[in-house]
This record gives C-alpha cells, sequence and structure tokens, in this order.
C-alpha cells in the first residue's frame, strides 16, 4: 500500500542526504511538493504516480544543493569581508598606534618591552595569516558538540580576561605603560576564544559548502 | 519549449514583474508564468528557490511565513524598493533587446 507521508519523508531523507538544509530551503520546497501533488491529484492522477511526477519536477537534490551554496557562499563573502575590515581597522588603527605610543612615551624595562612586542608579532601574524590558521581547525559535524567547545572556548576567553583585569592586576603596582601592555595582552587571550569559536564555526561551513 | 539560457536569464526580471502585482509564493510563480507563457516558459520547479533567495539576500525582495487560507503554511514573497528599480532596469534592456531584434526583422521584410 502507498504511504504518501512515508514517501515524502523519504524523500526529505534525500534531500538532507544532499546537503539541503532544514527548516529553510527544505520546508518551502516540501510545501512545493505537496501543492504540487495535490493539484495533480485533484485532477484525476494516483497519489503515488503524482508525487514521482512532482519530484521529478522539483528537480534532483545535488544540482539544487549547488544553486543554493551560491547563496550561502555569497552571503559568507561578505560577512568575511565586513569582519576582515573590522578587525584590520581595530589592529592597525587602535592597537598597533597605542603600542608605539606606550613605547615611546613611557619607561619600560625590556622584559615589558619584549611582552609588548611578542603581543604585536603575535597578533599581525594572526592577523595576516588567518586563512591559513583557519585550515588548522578540525570539522566537527555535530553541531551541540561543536558549538558547547566553541562558546566555552569564546566564554573563557572571556571570563580570563575578566578576571586578570579585576582580580589579578589591581594587586601589581604597574606604571602605565605595563598596564597598556597587561590590558592588551589580556584583550588578546579574550580574541583568541572568539577566534576559536569563529574558526570552529568557519571549518564546519566549509565543509558542508564542499560536499557538493 | 524556450532554451535553458534564456530561461534563466528572464527570471528574475519575470519574478519582480510578477511580484510588482502584489505578494506571491513559489508555487504560484511558477503556474502563473507557464500560464502565461503557454507551458512553453518552464522551469525545474526547484531551482527557482535558489533564484528567490538569492533576490531576497540582494534586498531586492522580502518574505514572511504565513497561512494561507486553506492552512496551509507557505512563504510568501514581496517586492521591495530596490526590487522596483531592478524591475525598471530589466523591462528597459529588455525592451532594447526587443526593439533591435525587431527592426532588424522588419529590415529583412522590406
Amino acid at each position: 500500500m502507498f504511504d504518501l507521508e512515508q514517501s515524502i519523508a523519504d524523500w526529505r531523507k534525500q534531500m538532507l542526504a544532499a546537503g539541503i538544509k532544514t527548516p529553510v530551503p527544505l520546508e518551502e520546497l516540501e510545501v512545493h511538493l505537496r501543492e504540487e501533488v495535490q493539484e495533480l491529484t485533484a485532477s484525476g492522477m494516483g497519489p503515488q504516480v503524482a508525487l514521482a511526477a512532482a519530484i521529478k519536477k522539483i528537480g534532483l537534490p545535488i544540482p539544487l544543493q549547488a544553486e543554493f551554496t551560491k547563496v550561502d557562499k555569497k552571503s559568507r563573502l561578505t560577512e568575511q569581508y565586513v569582519i576582515k575590515v573590522l578587525v584590520y581597522t581595530i589592529w592597525f588603527c587602535l592597537v598597533l598606534p597605542t603600542y608605539l605610543y606606550t613605547f615611546y612615551e613611557y619607561d619600560m624595562n625590556w622584559a615589558w618591552r619584549a611582552a609588548g612586542i611578542a603581543n604585536i608579532i603575535f597578533g599581525t601574524v594572526t592577523i595576516l595569516y588567518c586563512k591559513q590558521i583557519n585550515t588548522w581547525f578540525p570539522v566537527i559535524p555535530n553541531r551541540l558538540r561543536r558549538q558547547t567547545i566553541g562558546i566555552s572556548a569564546a566564554v573563557c576567553g572571556a571570563a580570563g580576561m575578566v578576571i586578570f583585569m579585576n582580580f589579578i592586576l589591581p594587586h601589581f603596582s604597574l606604571t602605565m605603560g605595563q598596564i597598556v601592555v597587561a590590558v592588551l595582552w589580556g584583550l588578546t587571550v579574550m580574541s583568541i576564544g572568539g577566534g576559536i569559536q569563529a574558526g570552529l564555526e568557519e571549518a564546519a561551513k566549509r565543509s558542508t559548502s564542499t560536499t557538493t | 519549449m524556450i532554451r535553458k539560457e534564456l530561461v534563466a536569464a528572464s527570471a528574475e526580471p519575470l519574478i519582480l514583474s510578477l511580484l510588482a502585482k502584489g505578494e506571491s509564493y513559489g508555487y504560484a510563480i511558477i503556474q502563473e508564468v507557464k500560464a502565461r507563457s503557454d507551458g512553453k516558459l518552464q522551469w525545474t520547479d526547484g531551482m527557482l528557490y535558489p533564484v528567490l533567495h538569492r533576490m531576497e539576500h540582494r534586498g531586492l525582495i522580502k518574505s514572511r511565513w504565513a497561512e494561507s487560507e486553506t492552512g496551509r503554511k507557505r512563504k510568501y514573497y514581496s517586492l521591495k524598493k530596490d526590487g522596483k528599480t531592478a524591475m525598471a532596469k530589466h523591462h528597459e534592456q529588455w525592451s532594447l533587446v526587443h526593439s533591435v531584434l525587431a527592426g532588424l526583422r522588419k529590415e529583412q521584410y522590406v
């Protein structure tokens, strides 16, 4: 006996396997499929034949997914561009000038200066080579696991920064220059946490768009 | 049947012009284009949706989920301001192609 609901569920599985995402666009395609089946059965066609015809008209999952991926890719490119401009501006127009000013204006011993320079090198290299660094992140297909790891990393980074600023830093009597170096390293640690989260998400997105 | 390339190129101006008449959803858009072209202009049904999503992403149209009078959930699309501008541009370009083509054709019969 033909079961329309079961057959539609099977079709959904095929679409999901090709990487078509739910709820959008899969729900929209399913609404379309049901509408077509209803129209065809109303004109006297049997449900099984109607469904087969409707599935054929909607098209094969892989070419469809390839078309949807084009949309995702475009939006991802704009998003990445905005982030890039933001990071470059913060680093090169804000952090680097602050460091240069601090080095020039305040007296610091060589250990502190070295810590500052290490931060500059670390930050600049990370920003300039973020594309390569991105490829180091593993693909974690399970969304819940990926987000748990990612968000924990981001929270750890932020918490580390808050603890450092509020509880550790006030116990030392630092000069102005030393405070700048310490705060900027604190911010760097926070960014590493956020970076890990973004990197894991990016790796997962990359893997879904290359499967087609 | 109309060639694949022409079908693809005409998708955006047709969708924009159709939505200019009022909001609509995927299935109805396909049916209307089919009816208006006597079935000669046919998309692979599913391929309409990536086109709609792209247009939405570019800010030409917007969408909302709503229930039809029969209780069926549907995603309705409607035109945005940028979509109207894009439609005018399309019309201008297609008219130009059409007038050049028609002019040349007329000369063949003179």
